[in-house]
This record gives C-alpha cells, sequence and structure tokens, in this order.
C-alpha cells in the first residue's frame, strides 16, 4: 500500500469535482446558518443545544455523500473505466474513498462552526435576540455528532457500494427488514434460552408488580415496577464488544470486497 | 505479450460471446482487431483491462492476470474506450491530477500532441467535442508510456482530417516496445498503421502478420489460373479474389477482402495461412 498513491486518488476525486464539493459546501452552510437562526428566534433567544438539530443535519448530509457519493465515480460504466484502470491497487481505491468519507464529517463540524458565527452576525445586524454559542467544532458537542457518524458510516459505506441506483432508499429498506428478522431472532432466542426462567419469576408475581418488587433476569436484567435496568457485567460487556467489532468489520470488509469483485 | 489460454466468456447461462479462444500477439505490434457486430470484440477488449473476469481460461497481457488490477500492470496498461465521461475540469488540470499515477508520463509529448490535436488544455472536458475528447484522450494515452494501449474504436467521432492527423500521430510516437491493439468496425482508417491484424469470428479468433501474409496467400486481380481460390469478389465489374499459396511478387493484402474471406471461408483460410495447426 502506497501513502503517496491514496493521496493522489483522493485529490483526483475531489478535484474531478470541484463545482460540487462547493456547491455541497455552499448549501450545508447556509441551510445549517438558517436552523441555528430560526432554533434562536423560536427559543426565545436561549438556544444552546447544537447535538439535536446538528444531529440531524448531519445524518441527512451522510445519507446525501456517503450514500450518493463515495462510490459514485465507480457506478457507470463510462468514467468506471478510467477509475478501475488507475494505476493503484483496489485496497488504495477502496481506501481513499473510505478516508474521503471521514473528510465529509470533519468538514461538517467546520462548516456548522462557521454557520453559527453567520447567524450571530445576523442576529447582531437584524436584532433578533439573544446571541447563539458558537459551535466548538472540536468541542464535547462535535464529538457526539463525530460518533454518531461512525456508528453509521460502516452501513451507509456499504450500501454506497452495493447499491448502484437509490442506495438510500435501498439501504433503509434492507435496514428494517433486517431489524425486523433480528426483532423476530431475537425474541425467539430470549424465549428458548430464558423463556422457562421468566415464566418461573412471572409466577412470583401473580398480579401487577409493586414499586419495591423486582423481578431479576439473568444477572443483568432488572425488572421493576416503575423501571427495567439493564446492568452491566463483564459477558455482557464482552458481547456488545464483539458484536460491535463484528458490525464494523462486517460492514467494511464486504464494502472492500463489494468493490474488489465490482465488474463493468 | 499478450496471451489467451482457451478463453471463454459469456454473459448469463446461455449467452455465450465466445468459447476456447486462444492467442498470442506478440510484444512491440500494431494490432487491428477486427470482426463483424457482436463477435466479442469489445468483451475482449474489457478482459484484457481486467474489467470483466472470463467465465473460463485465462487472460495474460505482460505476465499479469488482468483482473487482478494491479498498480504495475495498470502502469504499462492503457485503454482509450469508444465513449468516456470526463470531468468537468480543464484539460490541464486532468492532466495535472491523473498523469501522477504513471511514472512515464511524458509531459513535453501531452503538450505537443494537444497542441497538435488543435485541443485547448485550458478549456473544460465537458465543453470539448466528442471528436475532441477522443483527441484529448488520444493523446494522454500515447504520453503514459504505457506498453500496452488498447483503442475500442478511437476514430469514431473523428472528422476526416483528424482521421489522418491519428494514424499520423500513433505512427510517429509508437516506440518500438509499445504494443497498440485497436479495435474498430472502420477497416481502412486502420491499413496505414497496424502490422498485423486479429480477426474473430463466433468462437474463434486468429491473429495475422500482415507482413507474413503474402508468402501464404495472394490477392490476384483478374481471372484466376492457378491455385486454389479462397474467396473472390467483383470490384468494378472485375473480378478480384484470395489465392492459397505465394505468389513471386507478393502483392498487398487489402483487409476487407482478408476480412470477407475469413467469415466466408474460415476452413479454406487457416488451412493456407497455418497449416501446421491442422485446420
Amino acid at each position: 500500500m502506497n501513502p503517496t498513491i491514496v493521496y493522489h486518488l483522493i485529490l483526483a476525486k475531489q478535484g474531478s469535482k470541484p463545482k460540487r464539493v462547493i456547491r455541497d459546501i455552499g448549501l450545508t452552510w447556509l441551510i445549517a446558518t438558517a436552523v441555528v437562526l430560526l432554533a434562536n428566534i423560536g427559543s426565545a433567544g436561549s438556544f444552546d443545544n447544537y447535538s439535536g438539530i446538528f444531529g440531524v443535519a448531519l445524518l441527512f448530509i451522510a445519507q446525501l455523500e456517503l450514500g450518493n457519493h463515495t462510490f459514485d465515480e465507480y457506478k457507470q460504466e463510462r468514467s468506471a473505466t478510467q477509475w478501475l484502470m488507475l494505476p493503484a491497487s483496489p485496497f488504495e481505491k477502496w481506501l481513499s474513498s473510505f478516508l474521503t468519507s471521514f473528510l465529509v464529517v470533519l468538514v461538517f463540524l467546520l462548516v456548522v462552526s462557521l454557520s453559527t458565527l453567520a447567524a450571530n452576525l445576523l442576529v447582531s445586524l437584524f436584532g433578533w435576540g439573544n446571541l447563539v454559542p458558537i459551535f466548538n467544532p472540536f468541542g464535547q458537542d462535535a464529538l457526539v455528532l463525530l460518533k454518531l457518524y461512525v456508528w453509521i458510516h460502516p452501513l451507509l459505506f456499504f450500501s454506497a457500494i452495493y447499491f448502484k441506483k437509490r442506495p438510500i432508499i435501498k439501504s433503509f429498506g434492507a435496514l428494517s427488514l433486517l431489524l425486523i428478522v433480528w426483532l423476530f431472532y431475537t425474541g425467539s432466542l430470549v424465549n428458548l434460552m430464558l423463556g422457562d426462567q421468566i415464566s418461573a419469576s412471572m409466577l412470583e408475581f401473580p398480579s401487577q408488580m409493586r414499586s419495591a418488587e423486582v423481578l431479576r433476569i439473568g444477572n443483568f436484567l432488572e425488572i421493576r415496577g416503575e423501571d427495567v435496568q439493564f446492568n452491566s457485567t463483564r459477558f455482557t460487556q464482552f458481547a456488545s464488544t464483539i458484536l460491535t467489532l463484528l458490525y464494523f468489520g462486517f460492514f467494511w470488509l464486504m464494502s472492500f470486497l463489494r468493490f474488489k469483485e465490482l465488474e463493468l | 505479450m499478450i496471451q489467451l489460454t482457451n478463453l471463454g466468456f459469456e454473459y448469463g447461462a446461455k449467452a455465450a460471446v465466445f468459447n476456447g479462444l486462444s492467442l498470442t500477439i506478440p510484444a512491440g505490434r500494431s494490432v487491428g482487431i477486427l470482426g463483424a457486430n457482436g463477435v466479442g470484440k469489445t468483451t475482449l477488449i474489457k478482459l484484457l483491462s481486467g474489467l470483466i473476469s472470463p467465465t473460463e481460461g485465462e487472460v495474460s497481457v505482460l505476465e499479469f492476470n488482468p483482473r487482478r488490477r494491479e498498480t504495475a500492470l495498470y502502469q504499462d496498461l492503457y485503454l482509450v474506450p469508444e465513449e468516456s465521461q470526463l470531468p468537468a475540469i480543464s484539460a490541464l488540470a486532468y492532466i495535472k491530477r491523473f498523469s501522477v499515477f504513471y511514472p512515464k508520463f511524458d509531459h513535453p509529448q501531452c503538450t505537443q500532441l494537444l497542441a497538435k490535436f488543435s485541443v485547448d488544455g485550458s478549456k473544460k472536458l465537458t465543453a470539448l467535442s466528442l471528436g475532441q475528447k477522443k483527441k484529448f484522450i488520444i493523446a494522454f494515452a500515447l504520453s503514459t508510456g504505457a506498453r500496452v494501449i488498447l483503442m475500442d474504436e478511437p476514430t469514431n467521432g473523428l472528422d476526416i482530417p483528424s482521421k489522418a492527423l491519428f494514424r499520423d500521430t500513433v505512427i510517429a510516437h509508437q516506440t518500438e516496445e509499445q504494443t497498440l491493439l485497436i479495435c474498430t468496425h472502420q477497416v481502412r482508417d486502420l491499413e496505414s498503421i497496424i502490422d498485423s491484424v486479429v480477426m474473430m469470428n463466433e468462437g474463434s479468433a486468429h491473429w495475422f502478420d500482415l507482413a507474413e501474409l503474402p508468402n501464404r496467400i495472394s490477392q490476384v486481380y483478374g481471372p484466376v489460373n492457378s491455385g486454389t481460390v479462397l474467396h473472390s469478389e467483383l470490384r468494378l465489374g472485375s473480378p478480384v479474389s484470395l489465392v492459397a499459396g505465394g505468389h513471386e511478387q507478393p502483392t498487398d493484402i487489402d483487409l476487407e477482402m482478408l476480412f470477407n474471406t475469413f467469415h466466408q471461408n474460415y476452413p479454406g483460410l487457416m488451412a493456407a495461412v497455418a497449416p501446421e495447426q491442422g485446420l
């Protein structure tokens, strides 16, 4: 793997569509500024929570950029011929798209930060209430957004290469189907593994639970009259780590394999 | 060197393009690939480029399996496609962005070729006409220094003066170690630049060395008195025939005539040109 080639691939891809990059950044900046202004006016000048509105904006941008543009040069035969035959290994080409897809979120954080500056400028000029806090692209809110992006990345990145047309609709359709299957599967698995235990425990509560009573399932789930508590144990920590690794590994690896198998 | 061994390709289970295709093309040649519509010329180009995988057999280009898409192969293999979608940037910006991938890229030659083809380097590639785009890609391809250049219908979209310019440029810039494979329907566009030809029909392909061919077959104008006639047709009312066997004074063999013979009398032609293959 040659990092210089990866760098040149990123430059070639971004340099091939300079107008689109500028247009997308400009649109994001405008929309984010408008959203900040509306949120500030709507909350009578006491707006300070960026995670929510920028989270939605980030999801939208992620779908647009990751889903539609990540591998778009490989999706049409006329342009794919040129890109597939560039002197770089399949891994270098895949990696350049992978890295570029993370540049999107960094640019997004900088752009929304600028949008809060622009919103403040407009608030000051037109006297639309209190100034909004400046969004720190390296602060806690930015970290929350970054985490959100990292979590949705494997799925959208894979769908971008797997589906040639309308990747966003198809990925959400496939995800919904997967979730339904997973819910049924988990339900039947829980019934199979813990069904007897749950039934036995339930017999202790012939009527509605009182607030002080606790129904324990295994040593990681407690159902009370008022709430449900999930206790973290070494097993659940291990299981969640494995599931997380499988989630990231599976979709990233599958995206590479799919890219490697791409034919015209 | 390009080698195809027992190559087969099919689109879906019942749509075989070709089967058992075996062919060897030596390095440093200008080769025309001729065949009727649908015999798989573009498919062959795609297989040589590694854009698709054969359903059976093997492809070897410069000792590489093209489907592995290795960097070293693509530094030495360039494809000029029949149609391409170029980015909305200027020709000069394109050269700057994409030439870095080719270690042997010759910038002065590229500039010289663009000037020769009258391609405005500052103009956006998307604003160029089909012919201009084609000329740009040909100039870029010749400047990459690739040892194998594949061209799929390179003269499509070129006007008559540009076709002549294309031929002159290819002749002037092809190096000794460079192999050109030109796939086309327009036989006349190629005659002056190729030194060998691959002819394809349903199920078979053969490489003919045009310099060697007059020792095996002859083109005869008028009535044929001796030898086996492989193919004959009327031109301006006079018969022209392709006859098995050499001639004391070898004549140039018309590519169109050879092509028609290949299609209409494949066994006879092969028996005349490659008797050692037992055909």
